[in-house]
């Protein structure tokens, strides 16, 4: 029952995932997709929030906070602007950093190695609230009082303070600097504590994207800088223990849950928060996949590895490293480290001699396997063979066939060796399309740009020269995207028919062209060596 | 769709989002609605403490080492009081009021919210220590018979304790939404209205 309702979240966030993708693609291009770029939007938007806090800072009184905000507020050139950019680059880094939670989990991408990753970006996001609830209170009308005095009231619940600090809000004494000093402190010291946290988020991948493409960026920050301007941010009234706030503007990013929380006892709210911290960061426990259905790891046949250390160039995941060789030869080998491998394959479409990659998916493993295929469907002159990425590409990996033409599909086309796509303009196919994501939505984080330099761009291991390039095209397209990948096909095949018939080989025999180093005579690769 | 007509779309739900992004940044709200105003009792005071005092055995002093070693021991917490708040005849807070801590040793903080209409209130607020156990009062006979440093000290705290009975009698006038505080005035020893 748990098994189905969990199957049934994650298809229903698939679909809502994959149509926004798809909207914002047509709207956008998937370059300039925010949907993409999410996660390092976020991280930009930081950084803008930065730039205006410091700005900010300037101006700001712990001896009169209310009054040095209404200063910043009333300087009409700039304070008031770069208070509302500041406020409005806060509100869209929770929009950001929420939507890349949804499309991460959505995506799967969440449990194993990635978990790391999961649980510090939920700490991250916990961070970015807490600093926005310091920020609100710092202004200290009454939205920041609201705020101030609901914190007070679940943190007194705990046995931390000697004395309830919720006492300071009653109106008893005079609110002193100390503790405007103080909330001052905590909201300077967590974006510290995030740009930790950011750097163990991405410490487990390979060239992190921690900025988006600079048009859009600016774009956004242009955005909201407008908002700002035409949208000015107003103060509320200043606190007062003396009155039930009238009047405190809700900024729901940040404040969401007080419509929710207010009046009901503290305790309830304390279990209801743990219980939802706690599923949140079981993520990666209770959405794992049983271990049947998890993919095996990469692994290295030693004596195919010619230590070109291009496997462990590409790896997204930084999980392969060249070792010292320990059977005599000279010069290193790969090593997979198993705790890092998410069994994207991209090592396996990598590795020129084909001697890497998760069983049953190295290169070697795709020429048998394509071989078969071609007996099976036996594609003509006038076929495109369609190799489409199952998981994304539109869903056409999923079909046995598109338009007459037959589907080859694939787990991610990084993995795709560019043997197999000459196996199959050699064995006669009029055409190979590969249908990949886009290149910022790619599963396994480069497949699609690796694949597009090694058919291109001769990165290793190369689409061989002697293979016709008219005959080759990649497209891209997002789960939701299926009609343009059609629209592409059919291109793609009008262009194909117009080229001269090129009559298929009998024997194509590719791995002749990269036997073991030292062991020529073996029929199949030894069980590689996995750490 | 031709590009003009997307790019136009484009822009439209762009701007569409940073509005949205900006009404929802700043929504109306107010906390709690409804013209009730709020009586607040908050306040932090030193309860009396209540000590059972007794003599350490020889050997119990020996087995203390030398620079705690004294012929008496006291063991205490702080005192209990009643809480007790009528608003126009009517009981609306009537408990234990204990020393914060986890053994009740440190001062009673005193802190409850009472929703009441705006208008003309008759409000009593009583704050009284409850009775003492016999334990106690042997305990508080015998330190008037000692003079030493503790004594003293103990005696000063005794003084600086709230007093056995607090008592506020007043009526109030009190606007929609408006906080009337009560709390307590240590220097005037006495329960009084803020602001």
């Amino acid at each position: 029952m748990i098994s189905l309702t969990l199957q049934a979240l994650d298809t229903a966030a698939r679909r809502v995932l994959a149509w926004l993708d798809a909207a914002m693609n047509r709207l956008y291009g998937w370059r300039g997709n925010p949907m993409y770029q999410s996660g390092a939007l976020t991280v930009a938007l930081l950084l803008l929030l930065i730039a205006t806090g410091v700005y900010l800072l300037f101006f700001y009184r712990v001896g009169s906070p209310y009054e040095s905000v209404g200063r910043i507020t009333d300087q009409v050139w700039l304070g008031r602007w770069i208070r509302g950019l500041h406020r409005y680059a806060g509100d869209a880094a929770v929009v950001t950093a929420a939507l890349h939670a949804f499309r991460v989990y959505a995506q799967g991408r969440r449990w194993g190695p990635r978990t790391l990753a999961w649980v510090s970006g939920a700490v991250l996001f916990g961070l970015i609230l807490v600093c926005g609830w310091t920020g609100y209170v710092m202004v200290w009308d009454t939205f920041g009082q609201v705020l101030a005095v609901e914190g007070a009231r679940f943190i007194d619940l705990l046995p931390l303070f000697s004395e309830p600090i919720g006492r300071a809000f009653t109106g008893e004494r005079a609110l002193g600097g100390a503790f405007f000093f103080l909330n001052l402190f905590l909201h300077i010291a967590l974006p510290i504590g995030l740009g930790m946290v950011l750097w163990l988020h991405v410490s487990r991948v390979a060239r992190p994207v921690l900025l988006p493409p600079r048009r859009l960026m600016w774009t956004v920050f242009a955005l909201l800088t407008s908002a700002a301007v035409l949208l000015p941010v107003r103060i509320a009234p200043e606190a007062t223990p003396f009155a039930r706030p009238e009047r405190a503007p809700l900024d729901v990013f940040y404040a969401f849950w007080l419509p929710l929380t207010e009046g009901r006892p503290a305790w309830a709210i304390w279990l209801i928060g743990a219980a939802l911290v706690l599923v949140v960061l079981l993520v990666p426990v209770w959405s794992r996949p049983a271990a049947v259905r998890r993919p095996p790891k990469s692994m290295v046949d030693e004596r195919l590895c010619t230590g070109c250390r291009q496997c462990a160039l590409d790896c997204p995941y930084e999980a392969i490293e060249m070792l010292p060789r320990t059977d005599g030869r000279a010069d290193v080998v790969a090593h997979v480290t198993p705790d890092r491998c998410v069994s994207c394959g991209i090592c396996a479409g990598s590795c020129a001699p084909m001697g890497v990659g998760p069983p049953g998916r190295t290169g070697r493993d795709q020429i048998e396997r394509v071989r078969a295929f071609v007996a099976e469907r036996r594609p003509g002159m006038g076929d495109v063979v369609v190799v489409a990425c199952t998981r994304g590409a539109g869903g056409i990996g999923q079909s046995d066939a598109v338009d007459g033409n037959p589907v080859y599909p694939v787990q991610c086309a990084g993995n795709l060796h560019t043997s197999v796509i000459e196996y199959l303009v050699r064995a006669g196919a009029g055409g190979v399309l590969v249908a990949a994501c886009p290149l910022r939505d790619c599963w396994n984080r480069e497949g699609a740009r690796w694949l597009e330099e090694r058919v291109y761009h001769d990165r290793e291991a190369d689409l061989k020269e002697r293979v016709d390039r008219r005959r080759v095209r990649i497209a891209h397209g997002g789960l939701g995207e299926r009609a343009q990948l059609h629209a592409e096909l059919r291109r793609f095949q009008t262009e194909i028919r117009a080229l001269a018939v090129a009559p298929g080989e009998d024997e194509i025999d590719l791995l002749l062209l990269c036997e073991p180093a030292d062991d020529a005579d073996s029929e199949k690769p030894a069980p590689g060596r996995e750490a | 769709m031709n590009r003009a007509v997307r790019r136009l779309v484009g822009a439209a739900v762009a701007v569409v989002s940073v509005a949205a992004l900006g009404a929802l940044s700043q929504l109306p709200y107010t906390p709690e609605p409804g013209p009730e105003a709020l009586l607040r009792l908050s306040w932090r005071a030193r309860g009396e403490r209540v000590e059972t005092c007794r003599e350490l055995s020889e050997e119990e002093q020996r087995n203390l080492p030398q620079h705690m070693r004294r012929e008496r021991i006291c063991e205490g917490t702080t005192a209990e009081y009643r809480l007790r708040v009528k608003v126009d005849g009517e009981r609306r807070v009537d408990g234990p009021v204990q020393g914060s801590g986890e053994v009740q040793v440190r001062p009673l903080y005193v802190y409850r919210e009472i929703a009441v209409p705006p208008g003309e209130h008759r409000l009593e607020v009583t704050l009284e220590r409850l009775a003492q156990t016999r334990t106690e009062a042997g305990a508080e006979e015998k330190e008037e018979e000692e003079d030493d440093r503790e004594d003293r000290d103990r005696r000063r705290a005794r003084e600086a304790a709230v007093p056995r009975r607090l008592t506020l009698e007043r009526v109030v006038r009190l606007g929609p939404r408006q906080v009337l505080l009560v709390t307590y005035d240590s220097e005037r020893r006495e329960l009084v209205l803020r602001p």
